[in-house]
């Protein structure tokens, strides 16, 4: 509706139009253009990285193993993304059913506890958690950097998937008992199908705040085998590798098939 | 749903209270391994025994008079708070047009332009600190462009200053303004729209009187989220500002890392608690007392 009545008076651009075509490439620029520069630095032949490159070469692919511990932590972040982002979501379901089924006193008050993690900075959350694990808990590193990442991955696994709950009729719960259905059965045949989108993208949050954390781990890291953003990060404090950035551009094309992919779920569920 | 449940069955019943149950595990988890060990920050912050002793003892206020009697710490707080505030702005600025096409275009051009926006928010901020590391380098398109147009005749060396700290920001936190601005735009009444520009309203004027005004809430939103994650952001600052300029968050990090000054690291991260939590609070009140005019009607 709204779109045709702006679309008939796109007939002639206007200046306020044309303005904002080139705000908006301006905008597009800004966020294409570092990423870009990092794909296209993979490929240059000069030691250090640099932008615009010179020369090409596809060596740097083939030499992540130049840089001390790469391949190691990464491995490692992802092994503690993949359990921290299982534990995120079935924590964030858990909660969001009990959340949901029954109209509980005081829900605006425990969701917003719950929700906490989002508001405060999470290098708090790592500086924390560093005082408490050496005074009162002595947690091995692995430990401690997954309950660190699921403070933080885990609030926003819920606020993926209690949106999608709320709208859930519990009537339709309520009748599946009455009917005869065990809480599992309810669960599998009406609660599952409902909530599954939305357990899909707090699994990609989940994931994807843990993967990229590096606030907290920097201060519960195991020194000798740090997760990939902290040997990334650190490796930055020197000249760049071509290396470096040959891994970037990984990364980046993990991500372009994230958001190819998944790119609604991305979105759906904002705030 | 209260007659529902009084219909449904007594065992239906037992088992709806006891799904309530169902949160404890978050609960407990974020009240031992998060509460717990924020209050031991601000124990900590304020303990007046050696700092070995991790869990606190006794009490003064002594560190935080240090803190701010050191000129370094204000000078620090004060870049914190206007280069946050500067980019938040900036972001702001740069992303209004953008989420308006974003809600304007069609089908296709929608999805590129959100795509765009979600492909550095999902890609880890190392990675994305390199890329501004690159586009600002003495050769990078930056210095090209400002030796292009004549306004340097050296390159600029922009790292570790303001300069490459704010470019990095505002590139950093564009997703997180885009997103719920192009959301509020969409949720804009059509009618409204269209009611102005029957009765002859030009587009910058149903801009001005209308869609800007009923944005407010969202611009807000945007500025706040993208301020707080500026103010609390340390690959940014940390890569691209680094040692020579500090913001709070890596003069945190020095203390902690560098010097090992926990007690300090208490303070600062008091302090930039506090900080976030007056501006949502602050942002939150507003909001409240603006609800009546921006309630769906």
């Amino acid at each position: 509706m709204r779109q045709d009545s702006s679309r008939s008076r796109l007939a002639d651009v206007s200046f306020g139009d044309a303005f904002r075509y080139a705000a908006t490439s301006f905008g597009a620029v800004i966020l294409v253009l570092p990423m870009l520069a990092v794909i296209v630095s993979s490929f240059g032949e000069t030691a250090y990285a640099r932008f615009p490159p010179q020369g090409f070469t596809l060596h740097w692919y083939t030499a992540f193993d130049e840089v001390p511990g790469l391949i190691a932590s990464l491995i490692y972040s992802l092994k503690l993304s993949l359990i921290v982002t299982a534990m995120s979501v079935a924590l964030a379901l858990l909660s969001a059913i009990g959340l949901t089924l029954r109209v509980i006193p005081g829900r605006a008050l425990i969701t917003s506890f719950l929700m906490l993690p989002l508001v405060l900075p999470s290098i708090v959350v790592g500086l924390a958690l560093m005082l408490f694990f050496s005074a009162f808990w002595t947690a091995d590193y692995f430990t401690g950097l997954v309950i660190g990442h699921l403070i933080i991955s885990f609030p926003y696994a819920l606020r993926s998937i209690l949106p999608a709950l709320e709208t859930f009729d519990r009537n339709l719960w309520a009748a599946s008992r009455t009917l005869g259905a065990n809480p599992w059965q309810a669960f599998r045949t009406i609660l599952a199908p409902i909530a599954m989108p939305s357990v899909l993208s707090a699994a990609l949050f989940a994931f994807l705040i843990s993967f990229d954390n590096y606030n907290v781990s920097a201060f519960l890291q195991d020194p000798l085998t740090p997760p990939l953003p902290v040997v990334l990060y650190n490796q930055a404090e020197q000249a760049l590798s071509p290396v470096l950035m040959a891994v970037s551009s990984a990364l980046i094309l993990f991500s372009v098939v994230l958001v190819a992919l998944f790119g609604k779920y991305l979105i759906s569920t904002g705030k | 749903m209260a007659s529902t449940l009084k219909t449904s069955t007594r065992r239906t019943r037992t088992f709806l209270s006891g799904s309530a149950a169902l949160v404890l595990p978050a609960i407990l988890l974020l009240l031992v391994t998060y509460i717990l060990p924020l209050l031991q920050v601000l124990r900590l912050s304020v303990s007046s025994a050696d700092p070995s002793v991790l869990d606190g003892a006794g009490f003064t206020l002594r560190h935080y008079f240090e803190f701010f009697a050191d000129p370094t710490s204000l000078r620090v707080i004060w870049r914190s708070l206007w280069i946050s505030f500067v980019s938040a702005l900036i972001a702001l600025v740069i992303a209004y047009p953008y989420a308006i096409s974003v809600a304007k275009s069609g089908p296709v051009m929608r999805r590129v332009l959100i795509s765009l926006a979600l492909l550095p928010m999902t890609t880890s901020g190392v990675v994305r600190a390199y890329g501004v590391i690159m586009v600002l380098g003495r050769e990078g398109p930056l210095n090209k462009l400002l030796m292009a147009l004549g306004l340097v005749s050296q390159p600029v060396q922009f790292l570790y200053g303001p300069a490459a700290l704010i470019i990095g920001n505002i590139y950093f936190v564009m997703p997180f303004v885009i997103l719920p601005l192009a959301a509020g735009i969409a949720r804009l009444d059509g009618r409204l729209l269209e009611a102005a520009s029957t009765l002859g309203a030009t587009k910058v004027s149903i801009n001005r009187t209308i869609t800007l005004p009923l944005l407010v809430p969202s611009i807000a939103a945007g500025t706040i989220v993208a301020f707080t994650l500026n103010m609390t952001a340390f690959v940014t600052p940390g890569l691209l500002g680094g040692q020579g300029y500090l913001m709070l968050t890596t003069l945190l990090g020095q203390q902690m890392f560098n010097l090992a000054n926990w007690i300090t690291g208490s303070v600062i991260a008091v302090v930039l608690l506090v900080i976030v939590i007056v501006t949502m609070t602050a942002y939150q009140t507003w909001l409240d007392r603006k609800a009546g005019f921006y309630a769906p009607r």
